[in-house]
């Protein structure tokens, strides 16, 4: 189950809010352990079992660190930290580089299982005693297949002091529909376009622009759907979790500010757990470059076990470097969007490693973007283009803030002012409106008409 | 200013409380949506079959130990869930009807053009299967030299009808993929591309605007016209009866556009007084029409010709014209064979798709005279079933 599957939006979450909402304040964190968990048992029971495995081991960790600290034995204490990282990274590597089933959402509950770890070892928060609360840690279900990756030390809190409002509520709902929105009716349809261009084989020079510009677009409205999606859910349970995309194709003026904006849980973590024990940047020049490289070689591997994924961290690390110790002084002369642009330009041609299958397919799609390879099915880049230009543009504009700027102008601002009903009315019919496309295009997307299937 | 910042506090307090509403409202339509669909999928019956999707639907499947865990169980009931959702059909429509609307005019690779055609894409023959195809029919017609042989190949609606389709389509050119196929037979085979026939016919009713098929009144130009490739002389002039008005075809199914429906149109002669059987499978069905009637009342109406595809069906007349026909052929011959009959004291038909047996020794002990291999594009290029059944070259 995912959180964009019909029966999760239409069954699953409104039981589970319910439920939630009814039972008294004690009886909530279990509710959450056994919604999260029947969740996630719905990806098979072996995944279920490693999770469960993952917690008591990181549990079990977390206490014995706790102890050793209060021993003031600090180096059986690293070395315990070591060991268990270690052993969560092991883990992960085994079920990413072979070709065991990987457990759902497993390269984001191994970080929650890191982060927790490091943050009890650095007396960043304290061990967690209380398996439950733990356990709701590690696999509260709005996060636990695509996060974010929350901290520990952001986290625990709201753990001991469940605030569950009508308001959280409320916001929660708003934000969960205009991600679902975002993934349903923009994300899964440039989807479609990039899926047809690339079955068409991508064959011409723009063919493969285009479609670097369907995923791009796809990805970010995928991802930070997604996000939103769970950031939402997750106020409806009463917990606050923070943005994981802020506009990074439309205020990014340089590499390091769009990986600021882009999957800002997943940098976060890095900067927390690798480039500040690193060092950071308060180290020399030459050493500030070795860690900014391991940290983007990491995030390549992170992404996935083939060499594309690495090439892609080498490749967004080079473009850091660049802009820190070359070019970054001679961009700032230049205006802003043309900053911004350049900026979402180098970025976006790195996905081309990202969505190629191995980085011989990902050189060979760079050379039909400078014009290699035959023009077999030239009309394919054509047709696409012309039948998505209206997605295309809401996408571009949905990739801004003004959609967000118009929706509040309109609906708070310009509802004060005239003073009526209208407008809750008109949000009313909109947002049903939107829901049922919504159901439209993810029921519609399962039909599938056998043509020749009289036998 | 002390009126001015009370101005704006009260501003800000106001557009707390509209924020709030405005976002309860959002829980509110939430919420509705999950009791509105749950009540109704709960009174919704179960549907075993869809029409317009021509497949079974998924059911609540048994929760055994064994699917729960492969994980399977939850697949398939999530999967039944969605087959199962109440207004599926409807939803389905909302989908293409919004996306056309934005511009988009392919859906599930049929595109919708003008006059409510709703074209299949044109498949992409490989190189190495179509000669294969060639080599295994070359090989056939040089053992069987001393028979009469036709290849007809018709493409598909969008590579004809190219006036209806949207400008920017850029669809393959299936045309010429039929010419070539063509150029590659053996010169003892009369090759007959029915894409240059109805090229000439273009305003008429020529295909199915819903369905991948074409209509009888295509198929009657087409056999018009190339009689006389075919060694038919004296050519009898067929009676057009209209059978149906309500007829939505594959293509309507997969891309969720029923605005045109199609009407159905059989053909028969009136001068011609011999009667005829057609003998369904060897014997499992025998009948003296090769309209299925019954099929009308079903979604596929296109089915009325001899009620679908069957492994081999025989057409006994008592033409007395000494010729006897074997034809190898996907559907498009089911509407074909309307005009045929009457110039041949038996017509074999044998769906390559269906038929395992071996059509040679068929022939022989019939005492076939002549051979008529009839496809549409989409299917030959897409199906390898013919080399398989007449051998490889």
């Amino acid at each position: 189950m995912t959180l964009n599957s019909i029966f999760f939006i239409l069954v699953y979450m409104p039981i589970a809010l319910l439920v939630f909402h009814i039972v008294p304040g004690k009886a909530k964190l279990p509710v959450l352990t056994a919604a999260g968990l029947c969740f996630y048992a719905t990806s098979g029971p072996v995944s279920l079992i490693y999770l469960g495995v993952s917690v008591l081991f990181n549990y079990l960790t977390g206490i014995e660190l706790e102890i050793l600290k209060k021993n003031d034995e600090k180096k059986k204490a690293f070395t315990a930290l070591a060991a268990s990282v270690a052993a969560n990274l092991f883990m992960l590597g085994i079920f990413k580089y072979t070709t065991a089933a990987m457990p759902l959402g497993i390269s984001f509950f191994t970080f929650s299982a890191i982060s927790y770890l490091a943050d009890v070892y650095r007396g960043e928060a304290p061990g967690q005693t209380n398996l439950l609360k733990f356990t709701v840690y590690l696999t509260f279900f709005p996060k636990i297949i695509s996060g974010p990756i929350v901290r520990y030390a952001d986290f625990h809190k709201q753990l001991d002091n469940l605030k569950v409002s009508a308001a959280s509520l409320r916001d929660g709902a708003q934000m969960f529909l205009a991600g679902l929105m975002k993934k349903v009716l923009l994300a899964d349809r440039l989807g479609v376009g990039f899926a047809e261009l690339t079955a068409a084989g991508v064959n011409t020079g723009s063919a493969a622009w285009l479609g670097v510009v369907f995923f791009s677009l796809q990805l970010y409205f995928d991802f930070s759907g997604y996000s939103d999606m769970a950031i939402g859910l997750s106020k409806m349970f009463g917990f606050e979790i923070n943005p994981n995309f802020d506009y990074p194709y439309y205020s990014s003026e340089n590499v390091s500010i769009f990986w600021r904006k882009w999957h800002i849980s997943l940098g976060e973590w890095f900067k927390h757990y690798v480039y500040f024990p690193l060092g950071g940047s308060r180290v020399s020049s030459r050493r500030i470059v070795l860690n900014i490289m391991i940290v983007w070689t990491l995030t390549g591997l992170w992404h996935g076990s083939t060499l594309n994924f690495l090439f892609w961290g080498l490749y967004n690390g080079g473009l850091v470097l660049l802009d820190k110790f070359f070019l970054g002084k001679y961009m700032k002369r230049l205006p802003v969007p043309l900053r911004v642009g350049i900026t979402v330009f180098a970025v976006c041609m790195g996905w081309v490693f990202f969505f190629n299958p191995s980085l011989g397919a990902s050189f060979m799609y760079f050379g039909r973007m400078l014009g290699g390879g035959t023009a077999v099915g030239a009309g394919v880049a054509g047709s696409v283009f012309v039948r998505n230009i209206a997605l295309l543009i809401v996408s571009v504009i949905g990739c801004t803030s003004v959609p967000k700027n118009i929706f509040e102008e309109i609906f708070y601002r310009r509802g004060f002012r005239s003073g009526n009903r209208v407008f809750y009315i008109l949000f009313a019919v909109a947002a049903s409106a939107l829901l049922l496309l919504t159901i439209a295009e993810l029921i519609g997307s399962t039909n599938t008409t056998f043509l020749y299937a009289q036998f | 200013m002390p009126g001015k910042s009370r101005y704006y506090s009260e501003k800000s307090k106001e557009i707390k409380i509209r924020r709030s509403r405005i976002r309860g409202i959002a829980v509110a339509v939430l919420a509705c949506f999950a009791v509105f669909f749950a009540v109704a999928n709960i009174i919704n019956p179960v549907r075993e079959f869809s029409d317009g999707e021509n497949r079974k639907l998924k059911t609540v499947p048994q929760l055994s130990a064994e699917s729960f865990a492969d994980g399977s169980f939850f697949e398939e009931a999530f999967g039944a869930y969605s087959d199962q959702f109440v207004f599926r059909d409807a939803f389905i429509g909302i989908k293409s009807q919004a996306e056309l609307l934005s511009g988009d005019y392919k859906e599930n690779d049929t595109v919708i053009g003008e006059d409510g055609y709703l074209f299949a894409t044109p498949e992409t023959p490989s190189a190495s299967s179509v000669s294969a195809q060639q080599s295994a029919v070359n090989t056939f017609a040089k053992s069987n030299s001393g028979l009469k042989l036709s290849f007809m190949l018709a493409p598909c609606a969008a590579s004809v009808l190219t006036d209806k389709l949207p400008a920017t389509a850029g669809l393959r050119d299936q045309m010429a993929d039929v010419d070539s196929f063509g150029e590659g037979l053996d010169d003892s085979i009369t090759f007959i591309n029915a894409g240059r026939i109805l090229s000439g016919h273009k305003d008429d009713y020529i295909y199915y605007r819903t369905d991948h098929h074409w209509t009888s009144t295509g198929a009657r130009y087409v056999f018009d016209e190339s009689a006389k490739d075919l060694g038919i002389e004296n050519v009898y002039e067929p009676v057009e009866h209209k059978v149906s008005d309500g007829f939505f075809g594959t293509q309507a199914s997969s891309s969720g556009v029923y605005t045109h429906a199609d009407s159905v149109s059989i053909f028969d002669y009136e001068d011609a007084t011999q009667d005829y059987y057609v003998n369904i499978n060897s014997g499992e069905k025998m009948t003296a029409s090769m309209f299925d009637s019954e099929k009308l009342g079903e979604k596929d109406k296109y089915q009325v010709f001899f009620g679908g595809n069957h492994p081999v069906v025989e057409i006994g007349t008592q033409a007395g014209t000494g010729k006897k026909l074997m034809i190898f052929k996907d559907s498009y011959a089911n509407s074909f064979v309307q005009f045929l009959y009457p110039y041949y004291d038996k017509i074999i038909m044998i769906d390559p798709r269906y038929y395992y047996e071996d059509p040679v020794q068929l022939m022989k002990l019939e005492g076939i005279t002549d051979v008529l291999f009839l496809y549409s594009a989409n299917t030959l290029f897409t199906d390898s079933s013919l080399v398989d059944c007449i051998g490889e070259g």
